[in-house]
């Protein structure tokens, strides 16, 4: 298969509702400068940003940025002139996108060094006029126009969630616990009081009772089911392996590349019986008779999910998941939504999301998991970050934080970086970053391992 | 102590000023203007592909929101049916107590997926909105909407350039 691409370096800015004392261009360079300073190179950084021979940028929304062409002032401002580059968009996959871009572009031979920056600033508008811009990325003729917006999409993919599943809103509940207390470790996190940018009365640890009771967005979901909206940047630096090695003592090599896709509408997912195997979606541990009368996709599960999933581990050689697979960063833009992914990450069976959250000890007097950054299934770390439910949803920069969130799992610089090691996974070897759009209409999913 | 500390900004002062953005489109429903149109006359119109040796499932596939071209087999899709008064289900919903800027002197509402009976639902679950407590319909509560209830296609009056996908709404047709 010729080269291989590994990812060696990786910044991202402080995340926070606003981060007005910054422009777009201003928090990209913050992370650039992370990445290319803070990194352990082996060679002088500004060496290696010579070196660099190609770059991404990846932004979501032209109505948030209220700015066309942003690649052509990123480039520019962060230094990256005259060389290749592309600016790339896909909901809110768009940072997974853009990894997979420069992945593209190292893996073609295109390019041997590729810095992927992603950003988003949400704040210039109000949350309500955020909202609409985010539900632009619907269908404007069918779903827009009768009130629809994403909060309200994915409340009604759980009731139907919950409904098929017997899924209930405690264990949805425990997803936001789990999230957003992790944070409250990472130093980058917009929920994390610690952190100067934070807006302190909507920061700290949690419980499920303040779950249960935050107000109601939109039936099943409540405020704490609900992602953040978030200003900042986050960057990686992707190598050819032969460059990798030269550059670093612990590369993290891609394993694994997938990417699938669904319809725009949920109103256009099929319901075909036992359409996981139609669709030849099934992953090696799983078997037939498991789904051959579960209708699929619906709108309870992400079939793009799952094939992005299955062709990511396809080329790592997964066979199992659970047991191959140490830290998992995955796109928890609302709680349902994250026991959905296990799913179709294959981490739990169809059906069984709720029951993956529920492996992990938890106090249920005090409404709290017993453990910090909590193993699942006693076996693997889920958004140790604290994931877009506790540290950020900055559209374009959020795969790419997910993604470098691992990568510093598998080289042992969680402290370092976040300030905190209780959320370092103990020899973490695997990890996976999973980036999603839309209703699921486009999800990334990379395979990341030690490479030394 | 993260790295990240030392980039922390220290810009205290920023100068934030207003930038206003306003913009008319006039938009095209295409060849799915039929649809609208329907919409204006209280009428629900899907469209149906019977080419169903050539879909994956195997069966006729009827499209609400309406296609011109059947994905699956890329024919031109020319039959119209009027699911008017066809027996309409409710496949999912939730009650919304936020909502985009346009929306939110609404809430609450609540948004649907319908599934329309006697057809496969794979392109038909259109979404839409139920109205409860409509005067002269069937009134029910928040808390009785459910998978699987009947539901009714109702029609806003409005001006033909003003039709869009919210002209159409459901109400209960049973308890």
């Amino acid at each position: 298969m010729g080269n291989r691409v590994a990812m060696i370096a990786g910044g991202m800015t402080q995340f926070a509702k606003s981060r007005k004392d910054s422009t777009q261009e201003e928090l990209v360079m913050e992370a650039a400068k992370m990445a290319l300073f803070e990194n352990d190179l082996k060679i002088d950084p500004l060496d290696v940003k010579k070196m660099i021979d190609g770059t991404i940028v990846s932004y979501f929304s032209d109505h948030f940025e209220r700015q066309l062409l942003f690649g052509a002032i990123i480039r520019d401002y962060i230094g990256f002139n005259p060389i290749q580059s592309a600016r790339i968009e896909g909901g809110g996959a768009t940072g997974g996108l853009g990894l997979k871009a420069g992945y593209e572009m190292v893996k073609s031979g295109d390019a041997s060094l590729v810095l992927v920056m992603g950003f988003e600033k949400m704040s210039e508008v109000s949350t309500s006029k955020g909202n609409e811009f985010i539900a632009l990325a619907s269908d404007t003729d069918f779903d827009f126009p009768v009130g629809g917006y994403y909060s309200a999409y994915y409340a009604a993919m759980a009731t139907r969630y919950m409904y098929e599943f017997g899924i209930t809103e405690k264990q949805m509940a425990k997803v936001a616990v789990k999230n957003r207390n992790n944070a409250q470790y990472n130093f980058f996190a917009q929920t994390n009081a610690k952190n100067p940018y934070a807006t302190k009365s909507t920061s700290g640890f949690i419980t499920i009772y303040d779950v249960l009771k935050s107000d109601m967005i939109s039936t099943p979901l409540k405020r704490l089911d609900c992602c953040l909206m978030s200003d900042g940047a986050a960057v990686a630096l992707l190598a050819d392996e032969s460059i990798a090695r030269e550059l670093t003592d612990k590369p993290v090599i891609i394993e694994g590349v997938g990417n699938g896709t669904d319809t725009m509408r949920p109103a256009d997912r099929p319901t075909t019986v036992g359409g996981l195997i139609k669709d030849d979606l099934l992953l090696p541990h799983e078997k037939p008779e498991w789904y051959e009368d579960m209708v699929y996709p619906g709108l309870h599960s992400f079939r793009a999910g799952r094939k992005a999933a299955k062709m990511a581990y396809n080329m790592a050689g997964i066979k199992n998941p659970l047991e191959q697979i140490d830290v998992v960063e995955l796109h928890d833009a609302y709680t349902s939504s994250e026991l959905q992914t296990y799913e179709d990450l294959g981490l739990a069976r169809y059906g069984e999301g709720g029951k993956l959250i529920d492996s992990a000890p938890f106090d249920d007097e005090k409404g709290v998991f017993k453990d910090v950054n909590p193993k699942l299934a006693n076996r693997i770390h889920v958004n140790p970050s604290g994931g877009l439910l506790g540290c950020m949803h900055a559209v374009g920069a959020t795969g790419i934080m997910q993604a470098v969130s691992v990568m510093w799992q598998i080289q042992g610089k969680i402290e370092k970086f976040y300030g905190s090691d209780k959320l370092q996974v103990k020899d973490a070897r695997r990890g996976l970053a999973h980036s999603h759009a839309g209703t699921g209409s486009d999800v990334t999913v990379f395979v990341l391992g030690r490479g030394w | 102590m993260s790295v990240g500390e030392k980039y922390v900004s220290k810009n205290k002062n920023p100068l934030i000023v207003d930038f206003p953005y306003s913009i008319l489109y006039k938009h095209t429903f295409g060849e799915v203007s039929p649809f609208f149109i329907g919409l204006k006359n209280k009428r629900l119109l899907g469209n149906v592909c019977r080419n169903k040796e050539k879909h994956k499932n195997g069966k006729d596939l009827l499209f609400l929101p309406p296609r011109a071209d059947c994905p699956e087999c890329m024919a031109e899709i020319t039959e119209w049916v009027d699911l008017t008064d066809a027996d309409i289900r409710i496949y999912t919903f939730t009650t919304a107590y936020f909502a985009g800027e346009t929306f939110l002197s609404r809430v609450p509402f609540t948004l649907i997926n319908i599934d329309v009976q006697g057809y496969d639902n794979s392109y038909s679950k259109l979404t839409s909105t139920l109205v409860i407590n409509e005067p002269g319909e069937i009134n029910i509560e928040q808390k009785d909407i459910r998978i699987g209830m009947k539901i009714k296609p109702k029609f806003r009056d409005v001006p033909l350039e003003k039709v869009d996908a919210s002209t159409l709404y459901f109400v209960p047709a049973e308890k």
